[in-house]
């Protein structure tokens, strides 16, 4: 494990954005790239920018991005000898990365063992509940029936949710607010569940008021060393797809920012982990917070943490995986400033966020200081139907939260997308919104106050 | 919209695919290979690399690869080939997986030479008409 090696040829599993920026960290550290690339994305960005590139299959993502053999071949016939899987498509599958150390190819992103720790929900929740992490209160698995589910209920307090452990899409599920009503809801939930699964199994969990989702960056390399980035307050997001991302969070005390993120690290050093990772909480109104899960790989939104403490997530990614220690300890990390993201997606938020692919028949974006775009496309360009609505992101950085709207709201008039819908104008009224303003707003917020009054 | 008219739109619609339904319920669709919309579709890139000096070749004349990695061919000029028929070899991952001709014909040119790299959609062989 403590072998130091270097990369002189890292293979990029990725497409689009994400695939663009390791390839511009990868040429800042003299390091050759090979993009692979479906028949449908030939022309596209990556594919232009590495210095070699490999076609492996048809437009459709399973049978391209998510082709394992002909990914490894690839590295293969060029001569790679490391693999950054980028988010999405092979990030978070143990089995390939089990499969590249049989070929010795290093990956970028954490051991396998990690990945299927934090991939399975409840056996995370074990994990964490071991290592004293504070986990959503509810009961340990299934309850048998509704007295022993009363019981865990009064325990946790109302309101409470009962959940199917066969669950999905909403059936077998219920929120129960007060005591009277548990074992009527109980019953009727588990006759649902057991109609729709075939299993009647259900668990119960306090149900947490308007949260706020609050996630923790960090790293640590091969030597048992980990450190955070500060957090991100990702709370503007609809059906659980995020939308805005800022950091540092707004509407939290110092305190809690602090013991946030030293849960953050102790979930990662719990299951000894490296590489880039990120831990999500849900925070309540009293600013308690609780494990929801890990993401062990790079996030969409971690430009945001570039800007606010000036490191290269994907270098440092880099460097952890060829065996060096982080280049940073704890202390030395200094947080400058605000930095709020935008997500730039083909999708029209006035007919339901129904994705909008097509060419961009003019596409102009905005620039000038502390503004970064990462994105893949130009205008004659087309938003491609099989993956997904993505056309980039807009990060602002400024001194403070109330310059950045200020610059944030500067960009986003410059920002111009036709023939294609986008998701501008819904950040524009984000920004003007006194709930977003004031900082203190939950998951909800998105869809009851910003889209209902459409 | 009723499924019969919502299946002639998607028919004649610029997309190849298509999920349709909510959380928990969902219905993917997929045209067949070669429906109207792949001729018709303005945004669909052509799914085949370009063939460059072989453009005037027939398509039905070539076979092309499907996998990546070192290809070791096992035909020759002038023989003839049935869809069966195995031509080479393509090694990846330690691996040789056999590569079948798809189509049949006799062998005009070879334009892999044994053990050079192929990614998906190369040209392997040119075929001599017998369609």
């Amino acid at each position: 494990m403590s072998e130091v090696r270097s990369f002189k040829k890292i293979l990029i599993a990725n497409r689009g954005e994400i695939a663009v920026r390791i390839i511009r960290t990868c040429k800042e550290m003299g390091i050759q790239t090979v993009a692979v690339y479906s028949t449908a994305d030939k022309d596209s960005l990556h594919v232009r920018l590495a210095d070699e590139s490999v076609c492996v299959g048809p437009a459709l993502g399973r049978d391209s991005y998510l082709n394992v053999q002909n990914i490894i071949a690839s590295a293969e016939i060029t001569g790679a000898d490391a693999i950054h899987p980028g988010y999405g498509f092979l990030s978070e599958r143990a089995e390939f990365v089990e499969i590249l150390q049989s070929c010795e190819i290093a990956f970028i992103g954490p051991d396998p063992y990690a990945i299927s720790k934090m991939g399975d929900k409840s056996e995370a929740r074990k994990t964490m509940m071991a290592a004293k992490v504070p986990t959503v209160p509810g009961s340990e698995g299934i309850v048998a029936n509704p007295k022993d589910g009363l019981e865990v209920a009064r325990k946790c307090g109302f309101p409470v949710m009962i959940k199917a452990t066969a669950g999905g899409g909403g059936r077998g599920m219920r929120l129960v607010r007060t005591e009277a009503e548990f074992t009527e809801l109980f019953e009727t939930a588990s006759q649902e569940a057991l109609s729709a699964f075939g299993n009647g199994g259900l668990y119960v969990e306090k149900f947490i008021v308007e949260p706020r989702h609050i996630e923790v960056q960090v790293l640590g390399d091969k030597h048992g060393n980990v450190i955070h980035l500060g957090e991100r307050n990702c709370s503007v997001q609809r059906r659980n797809q995020k939308l805005i991302e800022e950091s540092p969070s707004p509407g939290i005390s110092e305190k809690l920012r602090q013991r946030i993120c030293e849960a953050g690290v102790l979930v990662a050093k719990s299951i000894g982990y490296h590489n880039a990772g990120t831990v999500e909480f849900l925070v309540d109104k009293d600013e308690n917070f609780y494990f929801m899960e890990m993401n062990t790989r790079l996030q969409v939104e971690h430009p945001v943490t570039e800007m606010v403490t000036g490191f290269d997530l994907v270098r440092e990614q880099i460097r952890v995986a060829e065996g060096h220690r982080l280049s940073i300890s704890q202390e030395s990390v200094r947080f400058s400033g605000h930095s709020i993201e935008f997500r730039i997606n083909a999708e029209d938020p006035d007919q339901d966020f129904l994705p909008s692919p097509g060419k961009i028949e003019r596409l102009v974006y905005p620039g000038g200081l502390g503004v970064r775009i990462d994105s893949f496309v130009s205008a004659g360009d087309s938003i491609l139907p099989f993956y997904d609505s993505m056309v980039g992101k807009l990060i602002v950085h400024a001194e403070n939260r109330e310059a950045c709207i200020k610059r944030a709201k500067r960009a986003l008039a410059e920002f111009e997308i036709r023939g294609i819908a986008s998701t501008v104008k819904l950040h524009q009224k984000v920004l003007e919104s006194s709930g977003f303003q004031g900082g203190r707003f939950s998951t909800a917020f998105l869809t009851n106050e910003i889209l209902k009054t459409e | 919209m009723d499924m019969e008219a919502f299946l002639k739109e998607f028919s004649q619609s610029r997309y190849d695919t298509v999920t349709v339904g909510t959380d928990g319920a969902e219905v993917y669709l997929r045209k067949a290979p070669g429906s109207l919309s792949q001729i018709a579709d303005p945004i669909r890139p052509s799914s085949e690399p370009a063939p460059s000096a072989l453009d005037s070749v027939d398509e039905r004349k070539l076979i092309k690869a499907t996998r990546v990695g070192l290809f070791y061919p096992r035909v020759k000029v002038g023989d003839t080939l049935e869809e069966n028929f195995i031509i080479g070899q393509i090694r990846a991952m330690n691996i040789m997986h056999e590569i079948k001709a798809g189509k049949a014909g006799v062998v005009q040119k070879i334009l892999i030479s044994s053990g050079d790299a192929v990614e998906y959609g190369d040209l392997l062989l040119e075929l001599e008409g017998q369609a």
